[in-house]
């Protein structure tokens, strides 16, 4: 099947005064028409860092390289005026602050007729029976259409930026904890919307969270980030059922559920991205570290359906490998 | 049983804002009603659970028993004294008794300030000690206890320089360096990554264990609460809707809003996919919050008696209208017109005939009524025809009361025998 989006050796690096940042290191990850693919790691992995590169909205001293491809074409190579056409219609945003992307001084018909204009050659009347359509299927009553930002809640802020980032119909949503800043409850209700728009217009998700709960209730596949790199990807099932990567196994036994009976963590803190430590950047918390991990970092390869990057996997290198 | 904190009728009220305009008009001033009639106790030596969603008003409970809010109603009993009146100057030598965690370390540190210096400060405040340097052996002595070790490294560093973790490590040893009794730990792990929460909860576990204290523990998060807490109470719009035990409220929750709340937690298992009965909406305004039981709009299981009154019929006509923009629209919009200019008059609420008349108008909300379900149409009590308009009119609800349903407390009408 052909990738709807590709990146092929993508690191992200800033340069900041107390040195280079290595955020994202030699990514090479893919996505499918129609899939959705969770991104998970803790604060500072690099999960939204990579999330950002994708949609070439990286801050001016980020430094980029490797490719990132969507339908075949690399986005650095594009034009400005084509990669704003690409990011809107046929990528929409979603954020975990939506007071970020709204303007406070502007109605939600001024932020649709704005978006939809910029990308389509319409009459005003049909921006608007475009955003009221959009803004029904998520919820919105069309007498909230000349409302500003701040007279929504939390949650229908999120309904409408779903709304936004969909009504231009897109191939992907790119979601950046989307959910976050909500409580569970407005929580669920924002992942059923976003669920069923996904269904109905085949959309691929790229669910970039630090929840695993979430992942494991909307996504097919899951790539687990740790210190800039993707440490473990597969599908959802496989990887919940039996993770290999001894990062993956700590991450899952520290969510606290209702069946937690014993609390469980992972030694240490996350590290930083400056000066990570060498080798495998996860070996100074591992409790099954052993001889190579200190020495060079382990290469992501295939294995049982999915990828791991941890020398305890790396003996059968061929041993069933599905994923490229 | 001995308790160590004891609320009756708690009300909270703060006082919004108004311009210059709205406080000539009539309507006296209005309140936000953070904590609506709160009464619990807190047991000695117990983990009390306040579980709420933001907004419930749980944080300024938590705030008020430490008299870090002034109560507007109800009074407050901690170890034995009511403390509801007691001026600044008289409940800061309490605050040595009971101390605060809160959820943001970043926030809750001085950045200029070494971690040093910031658990000595509440010494020095309370005259324990007049030079940092004076209470250095006991600060260094709390460090290694929370797990800041080596102590002598940390002390002279700065919150820049500490992980999250770390960080709220130094919250709790600069809440235990007086040696309190009460702590509120408001959701002191929330912040924090997942692979690092569970040493905090077991480090607040362990320092319990040593020092006989008694904690409120404050979170959205009901699975955490599940783990810790020995009892817990649900917090909803400023009213505590269910409280009992622990183990008791998650094998068997009674209140719809506890329901609705377990059963929205995300489950790390791709295996136990299922729909969700959520509720609808989200948690309404605590300035004018909905009449009788606060909950009614959203509840799943909600009856004819739970409060059902003349804005609930004007939001779910608003609410109609998603649903018609893709056909009837118009014709709603010219039948019913704006629907913010519906007059309210207690249970009553009168549309002004636009259109073609009242009959036309009479006709059209009778067929809305009509192919409606649930339990706001049944509190209906009639449509009638008006000189130039429709009034609709509900029927009055049960009034709500706090009853107890095995052991548990619970405010909730389905729980009432009438």
């Amino acid at each position: 099947m052909e990738n709807l989006l590709e990146t092929r050796s993508l690191s992200i690096h800033y340069r900041m005064r107390r040195g280079t940042v290595r955020a994202v290191e030699n990514v090479n990850f893919a996505l499918a028409r129609g899939e959705a693919v969770g991104l998970v790691g803790e604060s500072g992995c690099g999960k939204s860092t990579l999330a950002k590169g994708i949609l070439e909205v990286l801050p001016r001293y980020a430094e980029v390289k490797g490719e990132i491809l969507f339908e075949g074409r690399d986005l650095a190579s594009l034009p400005p005026t084509e990669l704003r056409k690409v990011r809107g219609e046929r990528i929409g945003l979603i954020f975990q602050d939506p007071m970020t992307r709204l303007d406070p001084l502007m109605t939600i018909e001024d932020h649709f007729t704005e978006l939809i204009r910029q990308h389509r050659e319409v009459e005003k009347d049909e921006a608007k029976a475009m955003a009221l359509k959009a803004l029904a299927a998520v919820g919105i009553p069309p007498s909230r259409f000349r409302n500003y930002p701040h007279e929504f809640s939390g949650g229908m802020r999120q309904r409408i930026m779903i709304a936004m980032a969909l009504v231009l119909e897109p191939k992907l949503i790119i979601a950046d904890e989307p959910t976050t800043s909500l409580d569970v409850i407005v929580e669920g209700q924002i992942l059923r919307v976003l669920e069923e728009l996904r269904q109905r217009y085949g959309l691929a998700l790229l669910l970039v969270t630090h929840n695993l709960g979430i992942v494991a209730e909307t996504c097919d596949r899951v790539a687990v980030m740790y210190a800039g790199r993707i440490v473990e990807e597969g599908p959802v099932r496989d990887i919940f059922r039996e993770p290999l990567h001894p990062y993956t196994q700590g991450l899952l036994h520290s969510v606290i559920h209702l069946d937690t009976k014993e609390l469980s963590s992972i030694p240490g803190y996350p590290p930083g991205l400056v000066r990570p430590p060498s080798g495998c950047a996860f070996h100074p918390r591992c409790p099954e570290a052993f001889e190579p991990c200190p020495k060079a970092v382990p290469a992501l390869v295939p294995k049982v359906g999915r990828r791991v990057a941890c020398y305890l996997h790396h003996d059968d290198v061929e041993g069933g490998a599905t994923v490229g | 049983m001995d308790n160590i904190v004891s609320i009756e009728g708690l009300k909270v009220y703060f006082a919004v804002q108004k311009n210059f305009l709205s406080r000539l008009l009539p309507g006296g001033p209005k309140y936000v009603r953070a904590v609506d009639g709160v009464s619990l106790d807190i047991r000695r030596g117990e983990i009390y659970g306040l579980v709420g969603e933001s907004g419930s008003g749980k944080t300024t409970l938590g705030r008020a028993i430490l008299r870090l809010v002034k109560p507007s109603e109800g009074k407050i009993v901690f170890e034995g004294s009511d403390i509801s009146h007691l001026k600044e100057r008289e409940v800061r030598p309490l605050r040595r008794r009971m101390q605060i965690v809160f959820q943001d370390p970043h926030a809750a540190l001085n950045p200029a300030m070494t971690v040093g210096a910031a658990i000595a400060h509440p010494l020095m405040i309370h005259n324990q000690a007049t030079k940092e340097q004076d209470a250095k052996p006991n600060v260094l002595r709390m460090m290694d206890e929370v797990g800041l070790n080596p102590a002598e490294d940390f002390y002279h560093k700065l919150p820049s320089e500490l992980s999250g973790g770390q960080l709220q490590r130094v919250v709790i040893a600069r809440a235990m360096i007086l040696n309190p009794s009460f702590i509120v730990a408001d959701e002191p792990v929330s912040m924090l990554d997942m692979s690092v929460r569970a040493r905090i909860l077991e480090l607040l576990l362990d320092l319990k264990r040593r020092h006989n204290l008694t904690y409120l523990f404050i979170t959205h998060d009901l699975a955490t609460a599940k783990f810790l807490c020995n009892r817990i109470g649900i917090m909803y719009l400023g009213k505590i809707m269910e409280e009992g035990q622990a183990s008791e409220v998650y094998a068997d929750p009674k209140h719809p809003y506890t329901k609705a709340l377990l059963g929205a937690i995300p489950i790390p298992d791709p295996e136990r996919r299922t729909a969700k009965s959520l509720p609808r909406g989200e948690i309404p305004d605590a300035i004018n919050p909905p009449a009788n039981c606060c909950f009614h709009p959203r509840c799943p299981a909600a009856i004819e008696g739970c409060g059902w009154e003349p804005r609930d019929v004007l939001n779910y006509l608003e609410e109609r209208r998603t649903r018609l923009v893709t056909g009837g629209l118009d014709k709603d919009v010219r039948v019913l017109g704006e629907l913010k200019r519906a007059r309210i008059d207690g249970q009553t609420v009168r549309f002004r005939a636009s259109g073609d008349g009242p009959a036309e108008l009479l006709e059209y909300l009778r067929g809305i009524v009509a192919e409606a379900h649930g339990p706001l149409f049944d509190a209906v009590e009639g449509i009638s025809l008006e000189d130039d308009g429709v009034s609709l009119r509900l029927k009055p609800w049960t009034d709500i009361k706090e009853v107890i349903s095995d052991r548990r407390r619970v405010l909730c009408i389905l729980f009432q025998s009438t």
